[in-house]
């Protein structure tokens, strides 16, 4: 590669597909190396199908450098980041972009202090001003300040929010291929063990993705074994609000609310639950929020993204007809 | 054996800030300032391996009042030693990992354990800089500790609610998760006992530190954000984008009136927005 | 000269068995004695109590309780009967053989003539009286099985036992030594000696009474010997112990004991103070204070009784634990408690449940053995001055929006509304400081509210153990209203009332509810509720505000002022009323166990038939509030607060 400022990537994947942090990240490197008429590298470690390789390109990778090993072995972040400093060693990039997934975010620090780089964060947005120099954004302080940075160290290192970016347009090409130091060359202190995936029906509340959440317009209590139905099929943990968990309907574990569990997931179905402060202080912050209340005037259709009038004890049965109907196809 | 927890102080993240003269202010009537949670379950953590190797813990903090503050509380909650680095209130987490290196390196301690990421800065710089000096392994993210019989057995959080566990020997760093350990309560009375106790002083100030190069260009209160959905943005322009950076990189909200009518076109609409958001497919790897 | 009538004395009784009764009454005397000291030295070991009650209030409360025992009869009227007979009979009888030796061995001869005819008639009566009381105390407790009586204490069926024997065993030594003295016609007015007489000699062999008479007298001896001795070690102990705790009466109900100093506190029996030690003692296990009590009633683990009755046996070594806490108290029984009072308002010998269930509460607190929702809202108190981790800067906000003047740093203001965290931060007592304000402004009270300085009062911090908290809270409370001059609070909060009036250090600065206040200025006409609908009300008495300010009678009034209301009263209500729950830091912790206490007082009202439950607490109305809808009667029974039904009244 000869053209002048190089971005790279650093892709995670599970072998099959591409997380879609790698797809944004990716489309905004692609983005900042079209103005400053730069390329994009994209990093991958393990074991990368022809499929992901096709992905790459499809999003705008000029290059593709492969580090050889084993899955376990690319899962260790450890690893990865050891590989990247033997790589710049010999190549030095002008930026280095990263998800700020778990996996990123430890690759990113032990790199960081590897090479000694500059290195910004959890970024909202990162570019290459025209003068060469790298800028960052990122919220600070829980999120209630914001900082512009100009990070000076070559490369610069930086993560990317999930969900900052968005998927950026498909500008396909087709990528050369180069390659890394394997992940075997690299000498690591922490072993992998194990990898326990979460249970949804027993993970705890507060790190569940998904979750459907029940309130006292579920009706009685026979209708329960439906919404674990609804819960399973979706990938979901059950919760409830306040009067469920006292009247016995569920453990105190799965409570959501002020005096329960303060709850983050991704997904938040809440079905016939009002919306009362006390409950929503405990969920407010979810990510995306279905909620399902015949009355209209509840309080939860304010933090909803989808809004559900709908009487639940005919829904429901349509709502899990359809689902299963989607799974068997 | 020996057992460092390195905590900060950071200000209470529910209470709203101002920015004058680029200087971070409270708008309270006194300063609320505390642990942040992953400290906080990096020192119970601590006192409980401690109480089972018989060990003792040594707190440390960097900075000036605020770095005093912290240790007090932690000699409070039951740390047997506080030492404070003397230094600016800085935020530099790697200038800060080189003093506290120096400390570390000469006073034969068998683990470190620190808050994975601050409640300010939030970079996870800090953990990762101590191990690269000490030339210790570094395990991140951790939401458990065994001891193992040649060193430590952990789980990592991951996302999604799984859990990878690994395997290192000590000495090491752990940069912990906030879910690692419930923060007990320290009460008033031990915390004015514990205002007493000494703290030991050690220099903080390094001369021959590599830049890095991190500057700040602008810090201003953050927007407030509209309410993010999990799906992906199509054919942003770049003005979209400009548009993001104002706003915090955050898509709208969608806006909409009710779903409603006969329960089989209600479903197929729900389905239809989990499936556009990707709640439907199985939960990727 | 000596009337013929009169009383003979130990006439039958040989010379050795004269010896033996002194000896052997002296004996048990002697081990009584021991007994008493020995439970006075356990009572000794515990610590200083710094100030007692005036001593005219003590000896009021001495002559109502120990003496009349009017509180006795007071919920339960055959028991305090019951006690009167068995108390005055003991009485009178003993007496009667003070008298007797005083006849007797100093040889002052009072029972002769007149006099002892009086005295034979009299004692006899109360005899009869002292042995059916004791019939009435076994068929309670062993024949209908009274359920608060439930608690059995080693020694019980000996107290009464030897009590009846003593009594029964009495009358038929009197029944042989009328026989013996032949049958004098006078001694009839000792009729119930003659009536046992009458019965026995069909018994008597050979009219040979001198062997019945002195068999009789023996037996009589060993009853009173055994009693006496035994006296101290079963419950009748608190013959001494009960008077003794009603005369060192130290707290009134609302103030709790104040500890100082760096030292963590201790769960041991040193670590109490003597009077609560005595208090152990002093109790009878009536039962009537888990009768009484709300989470007792909701099935939660706390019974009060037990409480008492558990450390009891522990300070005397009845027990096998060693740990008080874990051990003799779970604390699930002490975290169960809404510190309501209810309890020690019936007690009827003075106990004072609350200041131990909160001394070791203070224990478990300071050792970090708490629920992770209490240690939050004390972190939050601590650092943000309100219970529920809100910024202070939002502190005044609902008073902001209505323009109520708030005060900025350092402003002079006469009377300030002191709003209170929930008043402050939730929306369900939000609506009542703002009817409270609508209501102030309407009437012209000049006022001011405090902004982020006001902070938490404390009331929960202290009765949940965290005394270093509740002390840092109350300091800076007191500053702030010492640098504002305030002259006057109106308090939203009947528990910032209570600690403002009883735990804090306001000399010279009036302090009022906002019930009271409002319904005074009804009072004056400078309120007019002139709107009504017709509403059927129950008022339901805040603990912090009835029972423990004595406030029954403004609400009541002011509601009484609205046109169309119909007010009805729940059978437990003023001083009886039925805990809502939220008191002691209920609202921050959570026992699991049994109802919900707001469920069992909702249930009560419910029953009466009401639209409207009125209360003047907010977090009365917290607690039940949502109580109505989780019953699927949303809408057709709501709480509401005075101050919002008097501002719906007054347009």
């Amino acid at each position: 590669m000869t053209k002048a400022v190089q971005i790279w990537v650093i892709a995670e994947t599970d072998g099959e597909r591409l997380h879609e942090v790698t797809i944004e990240a990716l489309g905004d490197a692609r983005e900042q190396a079209d103005r400053v008429r730069g390329s994009v590298s994209v990093a991958a470690f393990g074991a990368v199908g022809e499929a992901i390789i096709a992905q790459l390109g499809r999003y705008g990778a000029d290059r593709v450098l492969l580090s050889a090993g084993g899955s376990e072995q690319a899962r260790s972040a450890e690893r990865a980041a050891g590989v990247l400093a033997l790589a710049l060693a010999k190549e030095t990039p002008r930026l280095i972009l990263v998800g700020a997934t778990s996996f990123g975010r430890d690759l990113a620090s032990r790199l960081a202090a590897a090479r000694k780089l500059s290195f910004a964060s959890n970024c909202n947005w990162v570019k290459i001003a025209p003068d060469g120099s790298v800028e960052a954004a990122r919220l600070v302080y829980g999120g209630r300040l914001y900082a512009r940075v100009r990070l000076t160290s070559a490369p610069a290192l930086a993560s990317l929010r999930p969900g900052a970016a968005g998927v950026g347009k498909p500008a396909p090409r087709q990528p050369e291929m180069g390659t890394l130091p394997a992940l075997a060359e690299v000498p690591v202190r922490v072993e992998h063990v194990a990898l326990v995936k979460a249970d949804p029906r027993t993970v705890d509340i507060t790190e569940a993705e998904r979750i459907v959440a029940v309130g006292r317009g579920i009706g009685s209590h026979d209708s329960l074994p439906l919404y674990q139905r609804l819960a399973d099929r979706l990938g979901a943990s059950m919760a409830a609000s306040r009067p469920l968990v006292d009247a016995g309907w569920l453990q105190f574990e799965r409570q959501v609310g002020q005096t329960g569990r303060v709850v983050s997931p991704r997904l938040y179905l809440a079905a016939g639950i009002s919306g009362a402060s006390h409950h929503t202080l405990g969920m407010k912050t979810s990510e995306c929020v279905v909620a399902i209340n015949r009355d209209k005037n509840a309080e939860i259709f304010k933090l909803a993204d989808l809004k559900v009038a709908c009487d639940l004890e005919t829904l429901l049965p349509a709502l899990l007809e359809k689902l299963e109907a989607k799974r068997a196809a | 054996m020996r057992i460092a927890v390195c905590v900060k102080q950071v200000l209470d993240s529910g209470v709203p800030l101002r920015v004058v003269d680029g200087v971070v202010r409270q708008e309270a009537p006194w300063p609320i300032a505390h642990l942040g949670a992953a400290d906080r379950a990096a020192l119970e953590e601590g006192l409980k391996l401690a109480g089972k190797l018989a060990g003792v813990v040594t707190a440390i903090s960097a900075g000036q009042e605020a770095a005093a503050a912290a240790l007090r509380f932690c000699l409070a909650r039951g740390a047997g030693r506080a030492v404070q680095v003397a230094r600016g209130d800085d935020l530099d987490p790697v200038a800060t990992a080189l003093a506290v290196s120096d400390l570390l390196a000469g006073g034969s301690f068998g683990l470190v354990l620190c808050g994975g990421e601050s409640g300010d800065g939030g970079s996870g710089r800090f953990p990762a800089e101590l191990a690269a000096r000490l030339d210790w392994p570094l395990v991140t993210a951790v939401a458990a500790v065994t001891l193992d019989s040649d060193g430590l057995k952990l789980e990592r959080r991951i996302e999604r609610g799984d859990r990878e566990v690994v395997r290192c020997g000590l000495p090491a760093v752990l940069a912990v998760d906030p879910i690692l350990a419930e923060a007990r309560y320290v009460s008033v009375r031990a915390r004015r006992v514990a205002a007493n106790e000494p703290i030991d002083l050690f220099r903080g100030e390094v001369s021959g530190v590599d830049v890095i190069g991190d500057e700040l260009i602008a810090l201003e209160p953050a927007k407030p954000r509209p309410k993010r959905t999990s799906g992906p943005a199509a054919g942003l322009s770049a003005m979209d984008r400009l548009a993001h950076a104002i706003t915090g990189g955050v898509q709208q909200k969608q806006s909409g009136g009710f779903v409603e009518g006969p329960p089989a076109t209600v479903a197929a609409e729900i389905l239809r927005f989990l499936e556009e958001r990707g709640f439907t497919g199985e939960r990727r790897g | 000269m000596t009337s013929p009538i009169g009383r003979q004395i130990l006439g039958n009784v040989p010379a050795w068995l004269q010896v033996a009764m002194y000896v052997a009454t002296l004996g048990a005397c002697a081990v009584a004695a021991a007994k008493v000291i020995a439970q006075v030295r356990r009572w000794r070991r515990g610590g200083v109590e710094e100030r007692l009650l005036p001593l005219a209030d003590r000896l009021r409360d001495f002559a109502r309780r120990a003496l009349a025992q009017r509180d006795i009869g007071e919920r339960d009227r055959l028991a305090g009967v019951m006690h009167a007979m068995i108390f005055w009979g003991f009485a009178v009888l003993f007496l009667a053989t003070v008298l007797t030796f005083v006849d007797h061995d100093l040889g002052i001869h009072i029972l002769h003539g007149p006099f002892y005819l009086f005295f034979a008639f009299v004692v006899d009566l109360f005899g009869v009286l002292f042995v059916a009381g004791l019939l009435l105390a076994i068929y309670r407790r062993y024949v209908v099985q009274l359920h608060k009586l439930g608690y059995g204490r080693p020694g019980d069926a000996a107290a009464l036992g030897f009590l009846l024997l003593v009594g029964v065993t009495g009358f038929w030594l009197e029944g042989a030594r009328i026989a013996v003295t032949g049958w004098p016609g006078y001694e009839r007015l000792s009729f119930g000696g003659w009536i046992s007489a009458l019965l026995m000699s069909p018994f008597v062999p050979a009219n040979d009474w001198h062997g019945v008479h002195r068999a009789l007298w023996g037996l009589h001896v060993v009853t009173i010997t055994g009693l006496f001795a035994s006296l101290p070690f079963t419950r009748l102990i608190h013959m001494f112990a009960t008077p003794a705790n009603i005369l060192v009466r130290a707290r009134p109900l609302g103030a709790l004991r104040p500890v100082h100093g760096d030292a963590p506190p201790r769960a041991a029996l040193e670590s109490f103070t003597w009077k609560q030690l005595l208090e152990l003692d002093a109790c009878t296990s009536c039962g009537r204070c888990s009768a009484a009590c709300p989470a007792t009633t909701a099935g939660k683990p706390l019974s009060p009784m037990l409480i008492i009755q558990h450390l009891r046996e522990h300070m005397s070594g009845e027990r096998h634990d060693t740990r008080i806490l874990g051990g003799v108290v779970q604390p699930d029984e002490l975290w169960s408690c809404t510190t309501c009072g209810a309890c020690e308002e019936t007690c009827p010998v003075a106990i004072n449940h609350i200041d131990r269930i909160v001394d070791l509460r203070r224990v478990l607190t300071d050792q970090g053995e708490i629920q992770s929702t209490a240690a939050r809202a004390m972190e939050s108190m601590l650092g943000k001055g309100n219970l529920w981790d809100y910024a202070p800067s939002e502190r005044a906000r609902w008073a902001e929006r209505l323009g109520v003047r708030v005060l900025r740093d350092g402003e002079p203001c006469e009377t300030i509304y002191w709003t209170g965290c929930a008043g402050s931060y939730d929306e369900q007592a939000r609506k009542v400081s703002e009817s409270v304000v609508a209501l102030l402004q309407r009437a012209g009270v000049t006022f001011g509210v405090l902004g982020p300085r006001e902070g938490c009062s404390g009331d929960f911090a202290r009765r949940l153990g965290e005394e270093g908290l509740f002390q840092e809270l109350s300091r800076r409370n007191v500053e702030t209203i010492r640098t504002h001059g305030v002259k006057r609070i109106i308090t939203h909060c009947p528990h910032c009332l209570n600690t403002f009036l009883k735990e804090y250090d306001l000399d010279g600065v009036e302090i009022v509810h906002h019930s009271v206040l409002l319904e005074g200025l009804v009072r004056e006409g400078r309120l007019r509720p002139t709107r009504g609908t017709a509403q059927r009300v129950t008022y339901h008495d805040p603990c912090y505000l009835g029972r423990y300010n004595g406030v029954f009678d403004d609400p009541r009034t002011a509601l009484g002022a609205i046109p169309q209301v119909e007010l009805k009263e729940m059978p437990r209500s003023r001083e009886r009323s039925f805990c809502c729950g939220g008191g002691g830091g209920q609202v921050l912790v959570d026992v699991k166990a049994g109802e919900r206490v707001p469920n069992v007082r909702f249930a009560e009202a419910e029953a009466l038939g009401v639209d409207v439950i009125a209360t003047a607490c907010p977090f009365c109305k917290i607690m039940l509030a949502p109580v109505p809808a989780e019953r699927g009667l949303e809408g057709k029974i709501v709480v509401k607060d005075v101050a919002e039904l008097l501002a719906e009244a007054c347009v």
